[in-house]
């Protein structure tokens, strides 16, 4: 039951996040925007849908990959300490492993395409995916370091490790695909880019991983550098993440993708390694 | 042989206008490129000559929703040649007014379509919001925010009275404010840099070789604008200057844009300190010989060019129209290849193209070139 209920409470938090993203955006640029629910009836709507055999594509494989990026993404929501129900030893590897995942379920659905437009924007999504994953994966290793342990445990490591938190909010930014690294999906060069050829069930599925990845994302940086005690301050502090990096979204322009690649890896790296070696020195 | 093809248009997300590219790549790297026009025929130039004049000026108002003013302006004052009358000085003043006003409409939307193009949604609704400003002013001229009307021959349609000017210079000085700051936004924003800088460079010689006009040749250091060199309606009267860049580049047509927008302000608010009580219109008698005009106006885009002849009867025996999108669209081969796909939006929207008014009729028959002479096409109504 308890299994049951997470996957109900995280998919829906999923899209109020997601709703929350859109309505502030709006706000920010002035606009009205959509209500918060807005999400849920989109995914209810697609379902509805008639789902388009493209000529050339492989289809089954399409839709096994758009439930695997939700499942792998629900798997990480079982592992907040909140929520404790993959609660093991080693679940930090596990973490990695699915973070990666899900991101290559994502490249993977563009390579199974005929079209250019979602093989322009899986190979942009891959080598972005190159640039960002290895720092991200810096990041929680280095955690794993200084707790000693590879358990996911909440840590308050937001002023030890300043640069830490910016450069994962940099990285959240990448991996969520909002600017200024929503290159994979830059609608004015490549129309949707990875799911361009995507629709009705598979794209319902696709739009729920990508909620939930800002769920996630979000939760993680709270897990990580906040130590939430509670519930109530679990969301007080994923809110402020969450208007930074909607903040982020609506403030700044896109890359190109060699200017994205060149900036996660001159400028994010090096603040990673300061912050480390600035730790071990002391 | 290319690696890829990616096909752009006719109906894609970065440029809502039926166009279609052909981009050739090999990594990200644009290699070739191939265009297509014709989606959007709609016939203008032939419904024309089976319109009397005066119905052609609201006719000519729909060539562009963005340039509305520029060609029924231009199409008023070839007839008015024709005619030969002269119109009052205010009616002149009127029409710079909403002529200017125009620009700045046009020029608002492109800075905010090169916004959306980087990525950049937030530049994109702040400059439609600042857009109203100029928008409600054209409403309180003309009684319409986008299609003028304005121009009738002879004179204008509708007088701007003492409160009019009072408010429209109201809306001016907020105006004026917000688009200082949004200059101050392209000149400071480092991603909007990194994204226009060095992309789709046009050098002097170019501009010279392709006959480019407008803001895109100023932006390449030709001080090409008409209403200098022609001083057609009110300008010989109105101080400006004519703003030119030397990099050529995207940013260098943004930034060019974007100080014409002061410029047009300026101009407006000196065009409406001459605009005093007094006749609006002469009334001319239509009485048409055999005769040809050709009139020629500093469109939003650069050089709009009408070339109208009458063959005595009421209606205009062949009206040709040249805008300034069909003289630019050349360039599309130097601004894109060797450029990257990510550049390629950047690069079109920056040459701002309008392009259901380049529509043309190609005739393609059996693959073989022909020559059809206009009393062919002609021939069969």
């Amino acid at each position: 039951m308890v299994i049951i209920e997470t996957v109900f409470i995280s998919t829906f938090l999923s899209f109020i996040y997601e709703g929350i993203v859109r309505k502030v955006a709006a706000r920010m640029q002035n606009r009205i925007g959509p209500p918060i629910w807005q999400p849920i009836l989109d995914f209810i709507k697609l379902l509805s849908k008639e789902r388009f055999e493209i000529i050339g594509s492989h289809h089954s494989f399409i839709t096994f990959i758009s439930i695997m990026s939700v499942a792998s993404l629900i798997s990480i929501v079982f592992m907040f300490p909140l929520v404790g129900l993959l609660n093991f030893n080693w679940n930090f590897i596990l973490l990695i492993y699915l973070l990666v995942f899900s991101t290559a379920c994502f490249i993977l659905v563009g390579l199974s395409s005929p079209s250019p437009y979602t093989l322009v924007g899986s190979t942009r999504e891959a080598i972005l995916f190159l640039a960002y994953d290895l720092p991200l994966i810096i990041i929680l290793l280095y955690f794993a370091m200084t707790y000693k342990s590879l358990q996911l445990l909440p840590a308050n490591l937001i002023l030890s490790f300043p640069l830490l938190f910016i450069s994962f909010i940099i990285i959240t930014q990448a991996k969520l695909g909002l600017q200024p690294f929503n290159i994979g999906e830059a609608d004015q060069e490549i129309t949707a880019g990875y799911l361009t050829e995507s629709s009705g069930f598979e794209l319902a599925m696709f739009n729920l991983a990508k909620s939930m990845r800002i769920f996630i994302m979000v939760s993680l940086a709270t897990v990580l550098f906040f130590n939430p005690s509670s519930i109530p301050m679990f969301f007080i502090y994923s809110s402020i993440i969450l208007f930074v990096v909607i903040s982020l979204r609506v403030a700044l322009a896109r890359f190109r993708i060699d200017q994205g690649f060149k900036f996660l890896w001159i400028y994010l790296l090096p603040l990673i390694l300061i912050d480390i070696v600035k730790v071990m020195l002391i | 042989m290319h690696d890829m093809m990616i096909p752009f248009g006719p109906a894609h997300p970065a440029l809502p206008e039926p166009i279609h590219l052909k981009i050739f790549l090999e990594g990200e790297e644009v290699k070739d490129v191939d265009f297509f026009v014709g989606y959007n025929h709609k016939g203008i130039e032939r419904t024309l000559e089976e319109m009397d004049f005066s119905k052609g000026i609201f006719m000519t108002g729909r060539v562009c929703g963005i340039c509305s003013s520029a060609h029924s302006t231009c199409f008023t004052r070839g007839v008015e040649k024709l005619l030969d009358v002269e119109i009052p000085r205010k009616a002149e003043f009127i029409r710079t007014v909403v002529f200017e006003l125009e620009r700045l409409t046009s020029h608002l939307l492109w800075l905010g379509m090169l916004g959306h193009e980087i990525g950049f949604d937030t530049l994109f609704m702040l400059c439609f919001r600042e857009r109203e400003y100029v928008l409600d002013s054209l409403e309180l001229i003309t009684g319409k925010r986008i299609v003028h009307d304005i121009n009738t021959i002879g004179g204008v349609r509708r007088d701007i009275s003492p409160e009019l000017i009072k408010k429209i210079n109201k809306n001016l000085g907020i105006l004026k404010d917000k688009v200082e700051y949004l200059g101050t936004v392209i000149k400071k924003d480092p991603l909007i840099k990194k994204r226009t800088v060095g992309i789709g460079i046009l050098d002097k010689k170019d501009v010279e070789q392709l006959s480019l006009v407008g803001p895109v040749a100023r932006a390449s250091g030709v001080p090409y604008d008409i209403r200098k060199t022609d001083k057609y309606l009110a300008y010989d009267d109105l101080n400006f200057k004519v703003v030119t860049n030397k990099d050529g580049d995207s940013f260098a047509r943004a930034f060019v844009r974007v100080q014409e927008m002061s410029e047009s302000i300026r101009l407006v608010k000196q065009a409406l300190t001459f605009i005093k009580p007094g006749p609006i219109r002469n009334k001319p008698t239509l009485t048409f010989t055999e005769k040809e005009a050709i009139s020629r106006v500093e469109a939003p885009r650069g050089e709009l060019i009408y070339y109208v002849r009458s063959n005595g009867t009421n209606k205009p025996a062949r009206v040709k129209i040249r805008t300034p999108t069909y003289a630019n669209i050349l360039c599309l081969g130097k601004v894109l290849v060797g450029y990257t796909l990510a550049d390629v939006p950047v690069s079109l929207a920056s040459l701002d193209p309008c392009l259901c008014c380049t529509d043309r009729v190609t005739v393609v028959k059996d693959g073989k070139e022909e020559i059809i002479k206009l009393e062919d096409l002609h021939g069969h109504h």
